[in-house]
Formats: C-alpha cells, sequence, structure tokens
C-alpha cells in the first residue's frame, strides 16, 4: 500500500513534469536563438516564423486529431494543391464561390476517407497514400498541368492582412486550434476521438461508434486542409497543381514533436501547436545563420528523434 | 412479482465459431435480487455466454426473454438498453484516459450549455472511489495503475450506472482479501436493490459465500442449476470436471532418467516466489494451479520471456542464464505458448517457414541456409506430427486449432529441443486432435525428451503427467505423484489459503 502511494505521487510529478516540458523547450531554443542572433527577435522576422508555419500549422492540429484515433492522413498536402487550383480557376467567376467549393471539396475528400477507411479496414496509411495520388491527380487534370493565374489581388492581400501585430494567417490558425482544443475536451464528440484511439475494442463496448468518429475526424481533417489550402494559395497567389507536396510530414512532425502518439489515444493540440514553434523557430535560427537549406533537414530529424526518446524514457 | 417472470432468461444459446462450438443449447435464468454464480472449467463456455449476454457477441442459436418478452441483442448498445452491464476479464478500458473518465465513458457529466463537466466528474469520481476506501486519484491515467487497482475502476464503471443485470467476470483473480470483502458488501447492497448478479469465478468458495444460486457449464454445455445451500463442493467439482472416459488420454510407462532441469529459488517480483522443482530425463512434470496462479509466467520465465529477479537454473548440470528466448531455445527448450495465435505461430506465413524458424534460430552463425536440405527436414518432420494440409505452403491461419498446434510442436522438434514447456496445449482443439496431440507427447518423451505441462483440464493433466505441482499466488504449494492424487486433492491446493481461511472463519 505504501508502495502505491509513493508510486502514484511519483507518477503525478513526472507527469506534471512532462507539461511543462515543451513550454520549457520552446523557451529554452527562443533564448538561444535571439542570443546566437540579434535579427531573430525583430517583428518582421517573428512574422515571417508564423506565416511560414501557418500552413502547416492548421494541417497539424487536423492531423492530430487524425493521429489522435490511431490513423494518418497523408492526403492533406494535395488537398493543399487541389484547393489552390480550385480557388485559382473559380477565382475570376466569383471568389465567394472559389472559396466555398475549394472547402467543400476538401471536406468532401476527407469524408471520403472516412467511409473507404471504415468499409475496407484497410489501414489508414495505405488508403490516404492512394487518395494523396488521387487527389494530387484530380488538381493535376484540372489546372492542365501548369500553374492558374487568375487570384486576385484582394485575396493574396490575405497573408499580409495584420490585425494588430499579428498577421492574419497566425490569427487564423490560433482560432483553429482553439476551437479544436476545445472540440477535444469539452464535447462528447471530442472524448470519443481519445476512447476509440485508446481501444477501439473497449469503446465499441462503452457505445461509442468507431465508424462515426473517424468519418468526422477525416471530415475535420479535410476541412482544415481547405483552410490551409486558402492561406496557402494566397501566399503563393497562384494555383499550384504541384504545390503543398510534403505538407503532410510537416503537419505529422508538428503533432510527433508535440506528442501525440503515432498508435492513438493520445495528444493535445496545444501541445501540437508549441512542436509547430519549435519546428518553426529552428528552422528560422538555421535560415538566419545561413546553414544550407540541404543540411536542415538533419536538425528537423535529431529533433523529432530526440523528441520520441525522451518521452518514452520518460513513460517508462 | 419478480419471481414469476425473470429478470432475463436465455434458453437454448448455441455459438459457433469456425470450426469450433463453443456453447451449445445453454440455458440460464436470472431472478431479480439474486446473486447467480456462472462455473465452469476453462472454456467451459462462460464468457462467450456473458458475451452474448450483453451483445458484445452474436449468438448462433436460440432466444433471450427480458421480464418474459423476447428480446434481440445485437449490440452492446442493445445490452445497455435492457441494463445489462459487465465487468469483464479482459478489461474493458480505455489506457490512455483518466479515471474518471472510463468511469463516466457512456455518460459524462455535462454543463447546462452541453459541455463535459470535468471538475463535477472528477469529484464524482472520487466519490465513487472512496467507497472502494482505495487510493486511487480519478485524475490518473489508467494505464499508471496496477491491475487491481484498474480491475476497481472496472467495477466503479459497472456500478456507476443503475444496472438491472450486473455481471462480474472473475473479480477475484486480481483482488486482494481486503478489496474482495469491499466488492462482496456492495453486491449484498445491490442484491438489496434488486439488481440480479451473475458472478463468474473459479474459486468455489466464493461461490460459497456469496452466491444464491449456481449454474455449471462443462465444455460449452449446459451441466445443471441449483441453490447453492442444496449443493456441496464436491458435487460441483463433479459437475465442472464431469465423468471422462480413459480413452480419452494416452500414456506410455517411461523409464525416468537424470535430472535435466533444475530450478533453484526463482523468483519474479510480482509473478513468481522461490520456485523449486527438477524435471526428469523422459519425465511429464504437470502444473496444476488457478488462472493467475503463475503457471504460464513460469513456463514464459523458463523460456527467457521474463528476467528473474533471483534464482538459479541447470540444465543437464550446466548453469543456464536466463536472458532471452534466443537463449532459451540455444539451450534446448522450446515453448508451445497458451496464446498460439499470437505467439505461437505466425499465422499469414507457411507451415514450412514456421516450422523452419525453429532451425534457423539455432543457427544463426551459418549465414548459408542449404534450403533444398532444411525444407526435406521440415517436410520428414510435418509429415512426422502428422499436420493435414494439401501443400506445406499453405498459410498456418487456414489450419485447423489442433494442425496449428502440431506445426508449433515440429518447429521445436525441428530445433532439437530437449526441454519442452506446453501451455495448455490442447485448449481450443477438438477431441480427435488432443489424442494425436497425447500420442505425440509420448513420442517425444520415449525420445528422452522432458515435458512440462500446464493444463486447466484436470483429467487430462493427471492422465498424462507422472508427477503433478500445484501452484497458487506465484508459488508452488504441493507435489503429489500422478497416480496417489485425486481431483478434489489437487483443486484444494490450488485455491489460496487466504480465501480457505477466511470461508472457515464464517
Amino acid at each position: 500500500m505504501f508502495q502505491v502511494q509513493r508510486d502514484l505521487e511519483r507518477k503525478t510529478a513526472a507527469s506534471r513534469l512532462g507539461n511543462l516540458f515543451l513550454p520549457l523547450a520552446l523557451a529554452v531554443i527562443i533564448a538561444v536563438c535571439a542570443f546566437i542572433s540579434p535579427p531573430f527577435l525583430t517583428q518582421e522576422n517573428l512574422k515571417n516564423v508564423i506565416i511560414g508555419s501557418a500552413t502547416f500549422g492548421i494541417l497539424a492540429c487536423g492531423m492530430t486529431m487524425v493521429l489522435v484515433t490511431g490513423e494518418v492522413d497523408l492526403s492533406v498536402g494535395s488537398q493543399v494543391a487541389l484547393t489552390s487550383v480550385i480557388v485559382a480557376t473559380l477565382a475570376p467567376k466569383s471568389l465567394a464561390l472559389a472559396v466555398v467549393a475549394a472547402v467543400v471539396a476538401t471536406t468532401l475528400v476527407g469524408l471520403a476517407n472516412g467511409i473507404l477507411l471504415t468499409k475496407t479496414a484497410m489501414p489508414s496509411f495505405v488508403l490516404t497514400l492512394g487518395t494523396m495520388g488521387i487527389v494530387r491527380s484530380m488538381a493535376l487534370v484540372i489546372a492542365d498541368g501548369q500553374p492558374v493565374y487568375g487570384v486576385p489581388q484582394s485575396f493574396t492581400a490575405l497573408t499580409s492582412t495584420m490585425v494588430g501585430k499579428i498577421p492574419l494567417v497566425g490569427v487564423a490558425m490560433v482560432v483553429m486550434y482553439a476551437l479544436t482544443w476545445f472540440l477535444l475536451r469539452y464535447t462528447s464528440l471530442g472524448r470519443s476521438i481519445y476512447a476509440v484511439g485508446s481501444s477501439s475494442e473497449s469503446a465499441r463496448l462503452s457505445g461509442i461508434s468507431a465508424r462515426q468518429v473517424k468519418i468526422a475526424v477525416y471530415a475535420m481533417s479535410g476541412f482544415l486542409a481547405g483552410i490551409a489550402g486558402l492561406f496557402y494559395t494566397s501566399y503563393v497567389t497562384l494555383g499550384l497543381p504541384d504545390g503543398g507536396v510534403d505538407y503532410e510530414t510537416q503537419a505529422i512532425t508538428a503533432a510527433i514533436i508535440g506528442g501525440t502518439s503515432f498508435f492513438g489515444g493520445e495528444g493535445e493540440v496545444h501541445n501540437t501547436f508549441l512542436g509547430l514553434f519549435i519546428v518553426g523557430t529552428v528552422k528560422n535560427i538555421l535560415n538566419l545563420m545561413g546553414v544550407s537549406p540541404f543540411v536542415q533537414p538533419v536538425a528537423i530529424g535529431i529533433l523529432i528523434i530526440t523528441a520520441v526518446v525522451l518521452r518514452t524514457r520518460k513513460s517508462e | 412479482m419478480a419471481d414469476d417472470n425473470p429478470v432475463l432468461k436465455m434458453e437454448r444459446i448455441t455459438k459457433e465459431f469456425p470450426g469450433v462450438k463453443a456453447l451449445e443449447n445453454v440455458d440460464l435464468e436470472l431472478r431479480s435480487g439474486e446473486v447467480h454464480c456462472l462455473i465452469g472449467e476453462n472454456g467451459a463456455g462462460k464468457s462467450t455466454l456473458i458475451k452474448i449476454m450483453t451483445g458484445a457477441l452474436p449468438k448462433t442459436g436460440g432466444r433471450i426473454l427480458s421480464n418474459g418478452k423476447p428480446v434481440e441483442i445485437s449490440g452492446p448498445q442493445d445490452g445497455k438498453a435492457l441494463g445489462i452491464r459487465a465487468i469483464y476479464q479482459e478489461l474493458d478500458l480505455l489506457p490512455t484516459l483518466s479515471v474518471a473518465e472510463n468511469i463516466f465513458v457512456e455518460s459524462r457529466p455535462t454543463t447546462r450549455a452541453g459541455l463535459i463537466d470535468w471538475p463535477e466528474m472528477n469529484r464524482r469520481a472520487q466519490e465513487l472511489l472512496g467507497r472502494f476506501d482505495v487510493r486511487i486519484d480519478a485524475r490518473a491515467k489508467v494505464r499508471q495503475l496496477t491491475v487491481a487497482e484498474q480491475q476497481i475502476v472496472a467495477i466503479v464503471k459497472a456500478l456507476s450506472q443503475d444496472s438491472r443485470v450486473l455481471i462480474m467476470d472473475e473479480p477475484s483473480a486480481v483482488l486482494t482479501g481486503g478489496e474482495l470483502e469491499r466488492l462482496f458488501g456492495i453486491i449484498r447492497q445491490l442484491k438489496q436493490q434488486g439488481a440480479a448478479i451473475v458472478y463468474i469465478t473459479h474459486r468455489l468458495v466464493e461461490a460459497f459465500e456469496i452466491g444464491d444460486r449456481v449454474t455449471v457449464l462443462r465444455d460449452g454445455k449446459y451441466v445443471a442449476t441449483a441453490e447453492m445451500k442444496d449443493v456441496s463442493m464436491e458435487q460441483l467439482i463433479k459437475w465442472m470436471v464431469g465423468r471422462k472416459l480413459e480413452e480419452q488420454f494416452y500414456k506410455e510407462k517411461v523409464r525416468i532418467g537424470p535430472t535435466v532441469l533444475e530450478v533453484k529459488g526463482l523468483t519474479v517480483n510480482g509473478k513468481l516466489k522461490d520456485i523449486d522443482l527438477q524435471l526428469g530425463e523422459g519425465e511429464i512434470l504437470g502444473i496444476a494451479g488457478l488462472v493467475g496462479a503463475g503457471r504460464t509466467e513460469l513456463l514464459k520465465t523458463l523460456f527467457g520471456a521474463y528476467r528473474p529477479d533471483a534464482g538459479s537454473v541447470t540444465i543437464h548440470g550446466k548453469p543456464y542464464h536466463i536472458t532471452s528466448p534466443r537463449g532459451a531455445i540455444r539451450h534446448g527448450l522450446g515453448l508451445v505458448p497458451e496464446d498460439r495465435k499470437n505467439e505461437g505461430v505466425v499465422l499469414c506465413r507457411s507451415i514450412e517457414e514456421n516450422i523452419s524458424v525453429g532451425v534457423l534460430v539455432r543457427r544463426v552463425f551459418k549465414f548459408i541456409v542449404h534450403f533444398p536440405k532444411l525444407f526435406a527436414r521440415v517436410a520428414q518432420l510435418a509429415n512426422y506430427v502428422g499436420v493435414k494440409c494439401h501443400s506445406l505452403q499453405q498459410g498456418v491461419g487456414t489450419l485447423s486449432g489442433g494442425n496449428q498446434q502440431k506445426t508449433v510442436l515440429a518447429k521445436w522438434l525441428a530445433s532439437e529441443s530437449q526441454i519442452l514447456l506446453l501451455d495448455e496445449p490442447t485448449r481450443g482443439i477438438d477431441v480427435g486432435s488432443k489424442l494425436e496431440f497425447y500420442k505425440l507427447i509420448a513420442a517425444m518423451v520415449r525420445e528422452r525428451k522432458s515435458v512440462i505441462l500446464v493444463s486447466s483440464e484436470l483429467p487430462e493433466l493427471m492422465a498424462l503427467s507422472d508427477r503433478i505441482l500445484v501452484m497458487s499466488n506465484g508459488q508452488i504449494r504441493k507435489e503429489f505423484m500422478a497416480d496417489e492424487a485425486t481431483q478434489e486433492d489437487v483443486l484444494k491446493h490450488a485455491i489460496p489459503q487466504e480465501l480457505r481461511q477466511s470461508l472457515a472463519v464464517s
């Protein structure tokens, strides 16, 4: 009994420390960056960090939900390209229509992912590897393989619009994170997402439908990919059918560094948010220091591995 | 009024799995305000029956009546709607979520706005846990808890909602004496509130302590239902074990040679305590005990799956340091595990490949494998153990349980194992294959191999073994020569001491 008590205290102490780990890591990284490179803390540079992270950031928000259910969505990068092509193609007719159509399209892609996944019981890695190619192809066909011009000035201004001292895209990202955080923490659907990822059999015995939960999560992932795609289009000022390549891995990276388990059941969006900025800051400082972009992925790779090793050590 | 129409009545329930009839025409009747014990040996079908009751598994045949009206229970939702809840043996908890959330996963407390009310959830969970007088933090994650604590969480979860039928599948397997007493107190309370409780247990003393009526199952068939006060322990054991014919088993008298395996003071914290045993050449040593007694753990420890904390093992007089299964295989040990499908065979690979594994592990330093030679040997062994298949390239997953088990055995014959550790080797195998398997065991000891056999089927264990060790709570309690012991003797020693004492006092 005494032993149990001590174990319990040790465990809670450990998890309290674990909650502070990411904010501390980010604070240390920022402090180090500010120290070694004075331009780091300028407003212009921080704005670049936010704009550079925002598109992945919004994707990472949806990716966290997908990972918590124990699945993965590799098709979000292609969905970003699809969005940008649809916006650029339809914008000359009506910008509002273009925006709505793009987000509806990616939400439908997400819905299709969810339905196929639950109908076929295929591993999501394989299924979304398939839809990743299909959606990419859709974007290429619509755009006829060429960049699509025609994104109006009013839309490209979206990225550079500032809300106070923060770019609009940063505000949009924070809103998405806040909504998702709220959904995951305070709604039945949110808690069911964790339950399904924690043990789908136990969730079933508790009367939770894994099918409905997963379809909803993929649809949300698609919706968020659409939102991310809008900002991407605004940023690149074009419809790029070959854009957004590799964005899904960037999103997964942020989520994993933020402590999301690849096996489901665990992960918090606010930690993904911190993970996103850890990656964004490290990339930014490497740029400021003039480190070759060919070498930069090494740093990110070491970051991922270190984060996961530290965490598995801790949970033991 | 409730006495006229039972709360729940299951009639002629049948459940078939591919190749196995798990239940055949089983009846069960539950009255309001009774504790109904459901007993039977492993594989008797108790867990299957309750899963059908809750809707976790669909039935193949039979019907279910609730208060006299026929009902369809086709999913967990239906069972819940009828007020049927279960605390399963394999805990149905969500390991990465908090204790409070697990308790209220089906009806989370919400605020007026329909949002989850965490402070309220944590407070109510802590209050419910308080009834058990245990120090569990409602906000801790379930996977941080011990198995006993998790069991308590599962019980609290089931109690957090009103149920007309509450099923407890071996709750005592992991609870300590004090926790069990509190559980019994709560059961008596629920009984007075009119709930029907199904209490599954291996421990007959518990059935006498808490039960009003008892239903016995054997080999998926209904044996009897009786008032607890009208039956004796001897009667229950007879019903459970049944009268089995001698020719169901096969055993040859083999001269037992010098000691090949000697274990002294083997201890694995929390699993095994101070195990001493010797195994002779050509001997079959049986290990008896209840579920959770440490039998599987003993075999797995010898096979290197758990690191021992103390003790020494010698094989043929030479020290054997337990490090890993690979080390065990090199020392000539082979394990036929209880969980055949996950640990015994690789289901998606062929028979040929499964058998070859045994050879390959032994010859790691010889990089070049002579495949024609290897497969010729494999074919010879598959033929020897009598795997029924149309081709050795066939996937093991397509074989029946008995043939899968023969494949596992052939794997160890291929690696020339001298000491075979068999854990419930005949579970889920049909009667005909069982006999063939017994003959294979006999052939192996004739060839001077030695066997440690774990089986929950007592008649089997007693017929096959030369000597029997009885385990409980991770310790060896008693040794019998197989021909001197009766099943009643063995069962008596398998029941943990503190339970026997608590019964003697009350």
